[in-house]
């Protein structure tokens, strides 16, 4: 009935009269390998917590599985497995252990359930071992096993390979997928990371401030749905007045040169056709190239200067 | 519910602090028991084996045992808070009102087994070195051996729910400060200056939840029906409200580690 594991209406937050997440909307479909990509202090770890009800918003709604958890928390934290912000976990005491707290709080789980994801994360042999004589590599590790104990349909992972090497990053990355497509567990993974959005997510949100600024497949985020196009003329100020409003749009400013303009896909020769129509000069029209990476450093950039 | 009791507790003692408390009383007991060889000899007076649980206990009842009180609910609340480990259980289907239930039902476990241990290492230290006694006399008050049990069991289990209940104004600090040495600071400025106050003006002492601490004064004083009701009301309503406020507080909390 419902496809949406996730949807994110409207939400706000602020700490002390600062707005950290400003009207944020978002859906993942079951299914998803959902990236939260933004930079740091973008809001991630708030939203997380706002997903779990560790913090409460201000304003908007959260449903997960259908569910309005403001309400109902209670009917879907069972099929939910987190990591929020560094994996957490009672130091003194060894991985297994630690597990076997966490099992005892859910009801109708084998008792081999522990052993089984230590050994998915690979953490088996040290499992004895206290969990403050881990590296952040193992503690992720666990911080999924943890995750994965109650055999849940979501999974959330607050910036999963931060602080890890590149085999590390590369373990888990491969863990997860298998995990998405094994186990039919929808992920939503926040990240700081463009290439880890790249690698493993099917879709994705870029936020900035507490924004959503861009969003979609990422096949098509990767494929970039916009170009940008430098056009040279006298007229700048005139230029921007009639194609500001324009619909394939996204974005125009006024430069020393004449203006920079972030248009859809294939549409520089429809903007180039109706600048001329309007009686602009234009000396030269350059189209940027970019990729992702400029892409999403670019995005940020422009949401800096929005401050 | 038990089985967030049964986390709490095994946590307590998988840490260092429980066998501080645990030989802190024994080396009390040896204390008491020094003592009591030694007045014995100076004085003759007659300490009965059956009578020293409760000479240890009001040497540890008013002070040293809400002291622990106090630290393990600023480690089990504020620290657990701070270090993020809180959040563990709540991500599973635990409420934010049985989590603070199940901290306290564990407090009450182990605080039971801790009074349990100071009886038994009592009776065992007052049996081995000063006989049982042919009667229960403590000071002037002579009972049957069979009532002094009665009312030595009294004594302990009373006060027992009245630690709970101090225990409850502690979780509100706990959930409301996040510092664990504020709270334990805190918790024991309020522990002493309530003994104080109780000890200068007699008439709020009944008031206090530190006054029911030892409850041997209560019992001994062969009170009315009205007064230990009254007592009884004073302990439930101070756990009440002090809880209520507590997950309250604790309930519209951001849980920002
Ligand atoms: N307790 C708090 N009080 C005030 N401001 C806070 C608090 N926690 C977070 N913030 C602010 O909220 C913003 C978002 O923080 P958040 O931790 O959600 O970012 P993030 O995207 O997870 O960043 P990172 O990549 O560094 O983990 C930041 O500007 C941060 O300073
Ligand atoms: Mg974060």
């Amino acid at each position: 009935m419902n496809s949406n594991m996730i949807e994110i209406k409207k939400l706000n937050k602020s700490f002390k009269d600062k707005l950290i997440i400003d009207k944020l909307n978002l859906e993942v479909k079951k299914g998803d390998i959902f990236g939260f990509l933004g930079p740091n202090g973008s809001g991630k770890t708030t939203t997380i917590r706002m997903l779990l009800n560790l913090i409460y918003p201000d304003d908007g709604t959260i449903k997960i599985n259908g569910y309005n958890i403001k309400k109902d928390f209670d009917k879907v934290v069972d099929n939910i497995g987190a990591i929020v912000e560094n994996p957490k976990f009672y130091p003194y005491l060894s991985a297994r252990k630690n597990l076997k707290l966490m099992a005892n709080l859910i009801s109708n789980l084998s008792n081999d359930r522990v052993n089984e994801v230590l050994k998915t994360v690979g953490l088996y042999n040290r499992a004895d071992d206290k969990v403050n004589t881990y590296s952040l590599g193992m503690k992720q590790r666990l911080g999924i096993a943890n995750a994965l104990l109650n055999k849940p349909e979501l999974v959330i992972l607050d910036e999963p390979t931060n602080g890890l090497d590149p085999k590390g990053m590369k373990e888990i990355r491969d863990l997860i997928t298998r995990l998405a497509k094994e186990n039919n567990i929808t992920f939503f993974i926040s990240t700081h990371l463009l290439n880890e959005v790249e690698q493993i997510c099917n879709r994705a949100v870029i936020i900035k401030n507490g924004k959503v600024i861009s969003q979609g497949n990422v096949k098509d985020l990767i494929n970039i749905d916009h170009e940008i196009l430098e056009i040279h003329t006298e007229d700048g100020k005139k230029a921007y007045t009639y194609i500001n409003d324009l619909s394939y749009v996204k974005n125009v400013k006024v430069t020393k040169q004449g203006i920079r303009v972030q248009i859809e896909k294939n549409k520089s020769d429809k903007l180039n056709k109706l600048l001329i129509n309007k009686g602009i000069d234009i000396k030269y029209s350059i189209p940027i190239k970019q990729s992702l990476e400029e892409y999403f450093l670019k995005l940020i950039n422009e949401g800096d200067k929005s401050d | 519910m038990i089985n967030i009791i049964q986390n709490e507790i095994s946590k307590i003692f998988s840490r260092k602090k429980i066998y501080i408390f645990i030989s802190i009383l024994f080396i009390v007991a040896l204390i008491n028991l020094l003592n009591s060889l030694i007045t014995r000899n100076l004085f003759a007076s007659q300490d009965y084996g059956q009578t020293f649980p409760l000479l240890l206990f009001d040497s540890v009842a008013s002070l040293v045992i809400p002291i622990f009180v106090v630290v393990l609910i600023a480690s089990m609340v504020t620290d657990e808070y701070l270090d993020g480990s809180l959040k563990l259980t709540l991500l599973r289907k635990v409420s934010r009102n049985q989590l603070l239930l199940g901290k306290m039902g564990a407090l009450f476990v182990v605080l039971f087994l801790l009074l349990l241990f100071l009886l038994i290492v009592g009776y065992t230290i007052g049996i081995s070195f000063f006989g049982w006694g042919k009667v229960f006399l403590l000071k002037g008050k002579e009972l049957s051996s069979s009532q002094g049990i009665l009312f030595t069991l009294s004594v302990y289990t009373t006060s027992l729910l009245s630690y709970i209940s101090f225990g409850m104004i502690i979780l509100l600090f706990s959930v409301t400060i996040d510092n664990s040495g504020s709270v334990v600071a805190l918790g024991l400025v309020t522990l002493i200056s309530w003994v104080f106050i109780g000890e200068i003006f007699h008439k709020i002492s009944p008031y206090l939840i530190t006054d029911y601490f030892n409850t041997y004064n209560l019992f001994i004083s062969n009170p009315s029906k009205e007064k230990i009701i009254f007592s009884f009301g004073v302990i439930f309503l101070y756990s009440i409200s002090f809880y209520l406020l507590s997950f309250k507080i604790f309930n519209n909390k951001d849980l920002l580690k």
